[in-house]
């Protein structure tokens, strides 16, 4: 097994991801260090260790994962390595030898974490989420949809950022609504969206290997839960013009089912019953979702920001 | 109609393909081809969503080859998971992933129907499709190392698409592993009935006559044109003035120069008459200069009068004389 021991044995890193302390073996620089006790005890573990190929008892088997249970997630990605997740509270990794650490990096703080949160019960949501009047906004859609690009037009317009790509929502237990946790306030950002938002590359760390995707942490970062005001369904497409139109009822819940991150392995893992019940607290809470029909122009972000600022208004 | 497996739907872009889909769309459905509803009619083997959907995992967070490397993957749920008939559209060539496994894997294959077209014409058609010089659709045309989707500079619907050489590409489909039924975009166009009921005949769908000529009128390219002026296609690039722009077999003999025609026939010419397209063929009017023109959005300038058709060949390659009209912007 060539696991690196060494170090394992000499470094070791905290973190923190929302009010969640995160202790690793290895260097996580999209996190926040931790800025509480040092005594506190770590609430999630990432090791470099072994991983098995197979999990004993897997009561899913796909393509790429396996589960068994709600408790055990493992991704086996050629490559780059094995992944377990266990409990939502620890991470195991086995890199393959010669994977390129940034790739992993980039699964521990999507997919991974996605996984984590289906874990611990709470509903995360592919959207990357911005402060809005005090309230969480969040913009929500698959890959490529334009989420981080928009967040960033809305932090160079002063708005804070919750966090990119990940929207991990919980209830209030009192009062029923819906709150987002703070999360990754790092924008992953393409290069031609960097060049229309005029900032330079240089200088930005590389958030994939062989892609010009940097991570940017020039804008404001909110630290705190924030109470979710509304979600945005991005929908972009050639020749459309650009709206904004209220879901409601089923058309509503259909377009957040449609966003909840890592749903297939959340599936496997049998939380859907959480997953139907996050959806329909936020429905019972009365949060607006809107959809957002893009055309395929990035020059049409600023009056797209228009557009969301008067709905949350 | 075998189930659990896919039918590739593999072609050249700029080559046939969707036209050959429509034909498809009228044989399972019996009903009018509907050009926004064609998208979704049959899979796109290089959708992210679909690869993100099947896999479980977001391609947005995996490298390049990251994405290659689990596509067989991903392929081979996509195949016990689609309703039959499952059609999947396909530019890429028949290639090996990084890590050396079929891109696309026999074991999620039912066979595949491979459209060529002369690369005269698809050298012509995919200038005006990519809003880009002529020379500049020869040249990818040359090159080992072309893709769709390439730029690394942003995030775009579609995986990655390896296309090598427009010979290698079809060469590639033709020694693929499974049953692969060969038809030429110039034979759809001048027997489309006897093309049309080949196709189905090889993938076990309705072949009687009455069938076939339904198929064949409701997707005639006239047809599918005016459904594009009246509602638009979301397959169409921004910057491409239309999707179903000429249709014409030898479009291309009123627009290449004879350098150009030359140089395609030299990088291709065996495969060219392996698909038994005549060499010999050369322009009817001399090429227009626009297409030669470096950076230039590509036009064939206006049509020629009657005149100057009769006028003798002479080609016009010096770019200032060229006339250039820009694609029209929706």
């Amino acid at each position: 097994m060539h696991v690196a021991r060494a170090v394992v044995a000499a470094a070791s890193y905290a973190y923190r991801l929302a009010s969640l302390k995160v202790e690793a073996d290895l260097d996580l620089p999209d996190l926040s260090p931790w800025d509480g006790p040092s005594a506190a005890v770590p609430d999630i573990v990432i090791r470099l260790d072994e991983v098995p190929t197979q999990l004993q008892g897997a009561d899913c088997i796909e393509a790429i994962f396996q589960t068994r249970g709600r408790d055990e997630y493992l991704l086996t990605l050629p490559g780059t390595g094995r992944v377990l997740v266990r409990r939502g509270r620890e991470i195991a990794i086995e890199p393959e030898r010669d994977a390129d650490p940034i790739n992993m990096r980039a699964l521990l703080i999507g997919p991974i974490q996605a996984v984590l949160w289906h874990q611990r019960g709470l509903l995360p949501l592919q959207a990357s989420t911005v402060v809005i009047g005090g309230r969480a906004v969040a913009l929500a859609g698959p890959p490529a949809a334009g989420k981080s690009a928009f967040a960033a037009v809305l932090a160079q317009a002063g708005h804070e950022i919750l966090a990119d790509d990940l929207c991990v929502i919980e209830a209030d237990g009192s009062s029923g609504s819906a709150i987002v946790l703070p999360g990754v306030t790092q924008l992953r950002l393409w290069r031609d969206t960097l060049d229309q938002l005029g900032i330079a590359a240089k200088g930005l760390r590389a958030a994939l290997s062989g892609k010009e995707k940097f991570l940017v942490d020039c804008w404001v970062g909110c630290r705190e839960k924030r109470p979710l005001a509304a979600v945005f369904a991005l929908a972009r497409q050639s020749n459309v013009a650009l709206t904004v139109q209220r879901l409601s009822g089923m058309a509503a819940m259909n377009t957040l089912r449609e966003v909840v991150h890592m749903r297939r392995a959340a599936s496997a893992l049998g939380c859907d019953g959480d997953i139907a019940a996050g959806l329909t607290r936020l429905s019972r809470a009365a949060v607006p979702v809107w959809r957002l029909s893009l055309p395929d122009d990035p020059a049409c972000l600023p009056e797209a920001m228009g557009k969301i600022l008067r709905a949350v208004e | 109609m075998r189930s659990g497996k896919i039918w590739w739907l593999a072609s050249y872009p700029k080559s046939g393909n969707t036209w050959l889909r429509a034909w498809l769309w009228t044989l399972v459905s019996d009903k009018p081809v509907e050009l926004e509803a064609l998208s979704r009619f049959t899979g796109n083997a290089a959708s992210r969503w679909q690869f993100d959907r099947a896999l479980g995992i977001p391609s947005a967070a995996l490298s390049y080859d990251q994405e290659c490397n689990l596509r067989p993957a991903a392929f081979e749920v996509l195949a016990t998971e689609t309703r039959p008939p499952a059609f999947f559209k396909v530019h890429d060539a028949y290639h090996l992933t990084p890590e050396g496994k079929a891109l696309f894997p026999r074991a999620a294959t039912a066979g595949a129907v491979y459209v060529v077209r002369d690369p005269r014409a698809v050298a012509v058609s995919l200038s005006h499709h990519m809003a880009e010089p002529l020379d500049q659709s020869i040249a990818f045309m040359e090159d080992h190392n072309a893709a769709l989707a390439r730029s690394t500079r942003v995030l775009s619907d579609d995986l990655r698409q390896r296309l090598l050489r427009w010979s290698e590409h079809v060469e590639s489909w033709l020694g693929a592993p499974f049953a692969v039924h060969l038809v030429r975009y110039e034979d759809m166009q001048a027997d489309p009935h006897a093309a049309c009921a080949a196709v189905a005949a090889f993938l076990g769908l309705p072949c009687d006559s009455a069938t076939i000529a339904a198929a064949v009128e409701a997707a005639s390219f006239s047809r599918l044109q005016a459904q594009e002026r009246a509602s638009g296609f979301t397959e169409k690039p921004r910057h491409a003035a239309a999707f179903f722009r000429e249709g014409r077999a030898d479009g291309w003999r009123q627009v290449l120069t004879p350098k150009q025609v030359a140089r395609i026939v030299a990088a291709h010419g065996a495969m060219m008459q392996r698909c038994n397209y005549d060499l010999s063929l050369t322009p009817r009017v001399a090429g227009r200069a626009a297409a030669c023109q470096p950076n230039a959005a590509f036009s064939t300038g206006p049509r020629q009068s009657a005149s100057q058709r009769q006028a003798p060949r002479r080609a016009r390659t010096t770019p200032g004389r060229a006339r250039r009209r820009r694609p029209k912007q929706e």
